[in-house]
């Protein structure tokens, strides 16, 4: 072969042409992406459905909401007034005069990226949006890892999150600890009467909150009073009661007596209902690093959950570590499990109900219990999962981002957020009960006012992220492996030990 | 310097600074990272060799070099020989660019896509692999493929397989495309069977493509990330990691930025040296006649 040279101007012919058909592409790209005009759309309820599409000039955006509005876009509660909310809290109620657009980092997915928007957009006439000139601008991840480790980066730089969903827990002291969160103690002073000393400690660190719930879930045990019915049990009062449901269960056929799946994030969940039923102080000083996994109540619940791996109750657990086989985002097989009584109990938060609705499924075929306790004598224990908003501190919009919240967390708004976008008891006590429009979320809320329930932050939440993503592998594979007891506590106390001994994190 | 000589050192003033700043700058990042304890939201403190010789002392650290060299052998040979079957088999028959289109056509999809497909052909109830297993009396063989620890690394190489043979295809057709006509009209002459002139002729007229297919597969399966994290995530409870996935997972979910920069380092490390070590073993004995 022999060699051509390169003529230099054919070179710079080539190169040049190869610039300008990026250009071109770039251009055509960007004005393919653009983001369309907003439009707001109106659902009305008549006889025959008609959806009505307006530009978005929101002088004339004027309509009659009903609840079947869609939940993007369209006036919802027009009732609401953001305004007499705002002074409510002394907050300004005028205009600002340069539009503000306040970035709130989301991991939850479209879902929640919508309910923002309503709730600030468009919820009342005009709405909070409209009152001050302020928005929210939704920046989503789809995944906690990158997302968590994106926003560490920001914490306490010039590109501060104006507002984050986040962990309370160890993550929510780590960051408070280091100066990077909004010190919300004002805007929990402005709603004391609304929400209990409870709810707020979830949200403080060392008595201070530093965060606003979004979702305040509690686990429980649920099921279908359908399949129940079907093989003549009934929910549990005792823990007997609760092994003796789950025999007849596995012999009557059912699939998984009790779902989980042992991938992923969920070993560690039966860990942590068996241990804050057991020994919930021992449970509180262990996820704080003082006690081991290898201590005697850590060896006695890991000898009560082995001996329900034994007995089948978990079911098939090789088809549980498929693919697909999630609680969150839960598996696309589920409503049909549900429905057709392959599950038998399912240890999960009460956000399951956003599942249930999701699927259409009504709530005559699902209520809850809680897991009784193993030890009675140990009261009445529950654990919460709390996922809050944060405000970071020194963020280019501070002070709206906490106005945002202070507006969040009242009871006409909150109650938006927790009825049309995601279900959960309301943690704020101001709201109707019966707003829940959904039965068996009223008789959570009816059963857990009741006094002396012992609340304890879920284990994910409780231990330090350093711990917790490797313990819940460890839990799985002891699921898999019941009979290397000892050698999974082993390798939980290593991994604590590796974590503890240091004198901060890694 | 005239400017003529000049003229090269002048494009380069473009792509050089990307590379530096895209490339060799986040490389040297990251080595230092792997030398300190950094979890992302404290100042990195400086451990030293810590993390390389925590590397060699940890039990999941066996479990995925283990995943990784069965991933490079199986990775590496079993879509080469199934390109390189397929683009011999198919040369100069009829239907040859359908048949060849159809194979390489897996390979312009993203391992993401490809993942998520073959998570539904191995899902345990309606997955069509079980379903034709079924179907042919092999009941006993129906199995959760990708949730049972071990069988999955093996069922994830059959899907990267399907992608890759593609390549192996391409380039192994370039290569026959390359032989001369009249060296194997004169193999036919000289009574060679089929596999006689495959052997003698064909084959080592291919080495300097095979030494590409290879060294392309060795460097794609060692550092294999997509496949895995879609389908099994590395689970379950890490038992189907990888040194990539394994990189990912102490950075992200354990928040162990160190501890995953000197995997990484390691990673690197074992790509160069094979891959260099490869090329030249390879290159040594490329046959031309």
């Amino acid at each position: 072969m022999t060699e051509e040279k390169v003529d230099r101007r054919r070179y710079i012919k080539y190169v040049g042409g190869a610039a300008a058909g990026i250009a071109v592409g770039a251009v055509a790209t960007y004005l393919a992406t653009r983001p369309a005009k907003e439009l707001i759309t109106t659902t009305v309820t008549r006889p025959t459905t008609q959806v009505t599409t307006v530009p978005a000039t929101p002088s004339t955006v004027v309509t009659t909401a009903t609840t079947t509005a869609e939940p993007w876009g369209g006036k919802i509660y027009p009732e609401i007034d953001a305004a007499k909310i705002l002074a409510r809290y002394g907050r300004p109620t005028t205009a600002e005069k340069d539009q503000v657009q306040v970035n709130v980092y989301v991991a939850r997915g479209q879902t929640a990226t919508r309910g923002y928007y309503d709730i600030y957009r468009n919820a009342g006439n005009p709405s909070y949006s409209e009152v001050r000139n302020v928005y929210i601008n939704p920046i989503q991840y789809g995944q906690g890892s990158p997302f968590a480790a994106t926003i560490n980066r920001l914490w306490g730089t010039v590109a501060a999150p104006d507002l984050t969903e986040w962990w309370v827990g160890y993550p929510l002291r780590q960051n408070a600890e280091l100066g990077q969160l909004v010190d919300l103690t004002e805007v929990w002073d402005n709603h004391k009467d609304e929400y209990t000393e409870g709810t707020r400690q979830i949200y403080s660190v060392d008595g201070v909150p530093y965060a606003c719930p979004q979702i305040t879930a509690n686990w429980l045990i649920w099921y279908n009073p359908e399949t129940f019915s079907k093989h003549g049990v009934k929910p549990p009062n005792t823990w007997d009661e609760f092994l003796d449901l789950l025999e007849d269960l596995k012999n009557a056929g059912v699939t998984w007596p009790t779902f989980m799946p042992f991938v992923d994030w969920t070993g560690f969940i039966w860990y942590m209902e068996l241990l804050i039923r057991t020994d919930p102080d021992f449970y509180e000083d262990l996820v704080a690093g003082k006690a081991k996994y290898t201590d005697p109540p850590s060896v006695e619940v890991m000898e009560i959950w082995q001996d329900l791996l034994k007995k089948g109750y978990f079911g098939d657990l090789q088809k549980a570590a498929a693919p697909g086989f999630a609680l969150y985002p839960i598996a696309p097989q589920f409503p049909e499990w549900w429905l057709n009584g392959e599950i038998g109990t399912l240890a999960v938060a009460d956000w399951v109900v956003s599942h249930f609705n999701a699927a259409n499924i009504s709530t005559d075929k699902y209520d809850f219990f809680v897991l009784p306790n193993p030890k009675p004598e140990v009261g009445k224990t529950v654990a919460v999962e709390g996922v809050p908003f944060c405000a970071g501190k020194g963020a280019a919009n501070e002070e709206f981002a906490v106005e945002m919240l202070d507006y969040w967390m009242a009871p006409e708004i909150y109650e938006v957020w927790a009825t049309k976008v995601f279900p959960q008891v309301f943690p704020n006590t101001k709201i109707p009960v019966e707003k829940l429009n959904n039965s068996v979320l009223e008789r959570e809320a009816a059963f857990f006012s009741e006094p002396g329930w012992r609340y304890l932050t879920r284990y994910w939440e409780a231990a330090p992220l350093e711990i917790v993503p490797k313990a819940a592998l460890i839990w799985d594979k002891f699921a898999f492996n019941p009979d290397q007891l000892d050698q999974i506590l082993q390798e939980l106390q290593k991994l604590a030990d590796d974590f503890w001994s240091e004198s901060s994190p890694e | 310097m005239n400017k003529e000589k000049m003229v090269p050192y002048i494009f380069l003033l473009v792509p050089l600074p990307i590379t530096f700043f895209i490339l060799i700058y986040p490389a040297l990042v990251s080595f230092y990272i792997s030398l300190t304890r950094y979890d992302g939201l404290h100042p990195p403190r400086w451990a030293g060799l810590d993390n390389y010789s925590r590397f060699f002392s940890d039990p999941q650290m066996v479990v995925d070099m283990v995943n990784t060299l069965i991933w490079v052998a199986l990775g590496v040979i079993l879509p080469f020989l199934v390109g390189m079957a397929i683009a011999i088999l198919a040369d100069g028959k009829r239907f040859e660019g359908l048949f060849k289109t159809i194979v390489f056509l897996p390979f312009g999809l993203s391992g993401v896509v490809v993942g998520i497909m073959w998570i539904f052909v191995y899902d345990p109830d309606n997955g069509i692999f079980n379903i034709i297993l079924r179907s042919i009396g092999l009941d006993f063989l129906v199995r959760a493929w990708l949730g049972e620890p071990f069988i999955n690394t093996f069922a994830m190489i059959g899907a990267y397989i399907w992608i890759n043979s593609g390549f192996s295809l391409v380039i192994t057709s370039a290569g026959l495309r390359s032989i001369p006509q009249d060296i194997t009209d004169a193999a036919v002459v000289d009574g060679l069977s089929g596999w006689q002139r495959f052997r003698n002729v064909t084959f080592p007229l291919l080495t300097p493509f095979v030494a590409v297919i290879i060294s392309m597969n060795i460097l794609n399966a060692l550092k294999v990330f997509d496949i895995i994290y879609v389908m099994t995530g590395g689970g379950p409870f890490r038992s189907s990691e990888t040194l990539a996935v394994g990189v990912f997972f102490e950075a992200f979910s354990v928040r162990s930025f160190g501890y995953g920069s000197a995997i990484s380092v390691i990673l690197f490390a074992i790509v160069l040296v094979v891959s260099v070590l490869y090329i030249k073993y390879s290159y040594k004995r490329i046959v031309r006649y």
